[in-house]
């Protein structure tokens, strides 16, 4: 399964923007994407819609991790999800220049609370993404499958218009 | 917004009602319109236009065309799918909804 | 040397970055078949081309890679255009579909761009709303000859709509009273005056256009949708003054629309529609017509 991720410039800088802000304890920030989906002839598409920043009072410390955030930013998500019919990506970036890759961490953490999502919307997948300094990496969850998806194209449009093929 | 009401008589001619909005325009949405006896297919999906758009006061879309039926056929794009409606005027949005569409179901028979 | 060499000056990137770059033509008679040339020689390598018509005499005034073999055949136009596309470089992708677009969305939905080059205000109005809804660069280009005092006037218009940037309504290139109009007449918009250099024009600005989107050569690079208009009289291509005049305008023509994608849109249908694709091999030749 070929997967097509979308976005605009604006969208990328926007999220860039608030994710390399810094916060009081956490190392690092992390955001939530809302995406709606398409079919084209051989990918499915996954469009960016809105970034949702985590409030800064909804980061839990815990100095093992770069970031933690609790209940209330979840709910925040899932409130999203349920209100607007939309998919919802977990981003955080990762500062370097190339595709980003997730650490063990990320893929424990990612495992945790993608599934929540489908309470609330268990007809769309859901997922999580990687942004560098020039590039993005994700991956989605299908409902009723365990194991993710890498996507396998990103498209950046605005005033340069971006592409390119992941990593196998 | 529709009134459940009239939603309800539109059920009637019809498997589903559904909202949709397209920028600033609200259709309905038909699923499986039954179309008048003797139609192929005998049904459809379908969008009720109820505002003035591009020169009709109020306008209906199948997902096929019919054949022999209507006149001066066009596709147009709306909602991601394709649809097909053809001249039809005349059709007051001053009506329950599902007056305006047997108004434009007239056509079709 | 590669067959690129002269236009290395777009990047060392820049034969990677066209070859995976995906692009709809909609509509392959004047105008499109020259984009499709003008793609195809600087190496773009994957085509969505849409048009439902065959080539007829009245087209061979125009249509680059027309022949007069393709007349007597009435070779459908996208197979005219594929064979242009394969015949400049054999590796290139196409998927030529011999029916109206809206009977192609899948072909088009992928797309990175799209260009436009149909005959009508309606056709125009719904690629841009595709455009928008899949957030994809849609470049339109059109010309008309109109009659005025002192002759005829050759002109013409090439706009750059990108997502998040102004529209061809804000442009005021569309609008609802020639929607209204076009309606009226059951969108008969063909059969204006066309000929082969305006087009020419119009399709290397376009072009132009998309690979400094993909490729910028220079910093020095307008922001956002533009327009273009052609004055075929005088021979120039110049920035249409609504461009400045809208400098701090911002389209409110999608709000609530762009990045939207398919509001019927379910996973399961996706998912086996998508892995269905997966097992089909593409052959370069090979042409889709998709049923109605």
């Amino acid at each position: 399964m070929k997967i097509h991720f979308k976005l605009t410039e604006d969208l990328v800088r926007k999220m860039r923007g608030d994710l390399l802000r810094p916060h009081g304890h956490a190392a690092e920030r992390v955001g939530f994407l809302s995406c709606r989906f398409g079919t084209s002839e051989d990918h499915l598409i996954i469009l960016g819609s809105d970034y949702h920043p985590v409030e800064d009072e909804h980061y839990e410390f815990d100095p093992r991790v770069g970031a933690r955030f609790g209940a209330a930013a979840i709910r925040s998500a899932l409130q999203m999800a349920l209100s607007n019919g939309v998919g919802i990506f977990h981003i955080h970036c990762h500062e370097h220049l190339g595709e980003p890759r997730p650490s063990r961490v990320d893929w424990t953490e990612w495992a945790k609370f993608v599934p929540d999502f489908w309470h609330v919307r268990p007809e769309l997948p859901h997922g999580a993404l990687l942004l560098s300094k020039d590039r993005l990496s994700g991956w989605c969850w299908f409902p009723g499958q365990n194991d993710p998806i890498k996507i396998s194209r990103f498209t950046v449009v605005g005033q340069r218009l971006t592409y390119w093929e992941a990593a196998r | 917004m529709i009134s459940p009401e009239h939603s309800e008589e539109l059920r009637g001619f019809c498997k589903d009602v559904r909202e949709m909005q397209q920028g600033t325009e609200v259709f309905l949405y038909l699923e499986g319109l039954r179309l008048p006896p003797e139609r192929q297919p005998a049904e459809v999906d379908a969008l009720l236009c109820l505002h003035s758009r591009e020169g009709y006061s109020t306008r209906l879309y199948l997902s096929t065309r019919i054949a022999d039926r209507g006149v001066n056929w066009t596709v147009v794009y709306l909602l991601d799918r394709q649809w097909h409606t053809w001249s039809w005027q005349g059709v007051s949005p001053n009506q329950r909804p599902a007056q305006v569409l047997v108004g434009h179901l007239k056509a079709l028979q | 040397m590669s067959w690129q060499a002269r236009q290395s000056f777009l990047g060392k990137d820049s034969t990677d970055i066209l070859r995976n770059g995906r692009v709809g033509i909609v509509g392959l008679g004047g105008g499109g078949s020259h984009v499709a040339q003008q793609l195809a020689h600087i190496g773009v390598e994957n085509f969505v081309l849409c048009d439902p018509d065959h080539y007829e005499d009245k087209n061979h005034n125009r249509t680059v890679g027309g022949t007069a073999a393709d007349v007597d055949a009435k070779t459908p136009k996208v197979r005219i255009a594929q064979r242009l596309i394969n015949d400049i470089n054999p590796k290139a992708r196409v998927s030529a579909v011999k029916h109206r677009w809206q009977n192609a969305l899948p072909f088009l939905r992928g797309c990175d761009a799209i260009f436009g080059c149909v005959d009508s205000y309606a056709e125009r109005d719904q690629l841009e709303r595709l455009s928008r809804r899949f957030l994809i660069s849609y470049i339109d280009i059109g010309m008309d000859v109109s009659k005025s005092e002192s002759g005829q006037v050759v002109h013409g218009q090439v706009i750059l709509s990108l997502p998040g940037s102004l529209c061809m309504h804000c442009f005021n290139f569309l609008r609802p009273k020639l929607l209204e109009l076009e309606a009226q007449d059951y969108g008969q918009a063909g059969g204006r005056p066309q000929v082969i250099w305006p087009n020419g024009v119009l399709a290397s600005t376009a072009v132009g256009l998309f690979i400094q989107l993909i490729l910028p050569w220079h910093s020095d690079v307008r922001p956002g949708s533009v327009m273009y208009d052609y004055d075929g009289n005088r021979h120039t291509m110049i920035l249409s003054p609504r461009v400045n005049a809208l400098s701090s305008v911002s389209c409110s023509h999608f709000d609530g629309s762009e990045g939207e994608g398919d509001p019927f849109w379910n996973a399961e249908d996706a998912i086996t529609s998508v892995m269905q694709a997966g097992v089909k091999s593409l052959n370069p030749d090979t042409s889709i017509t998709p049923s109605i």
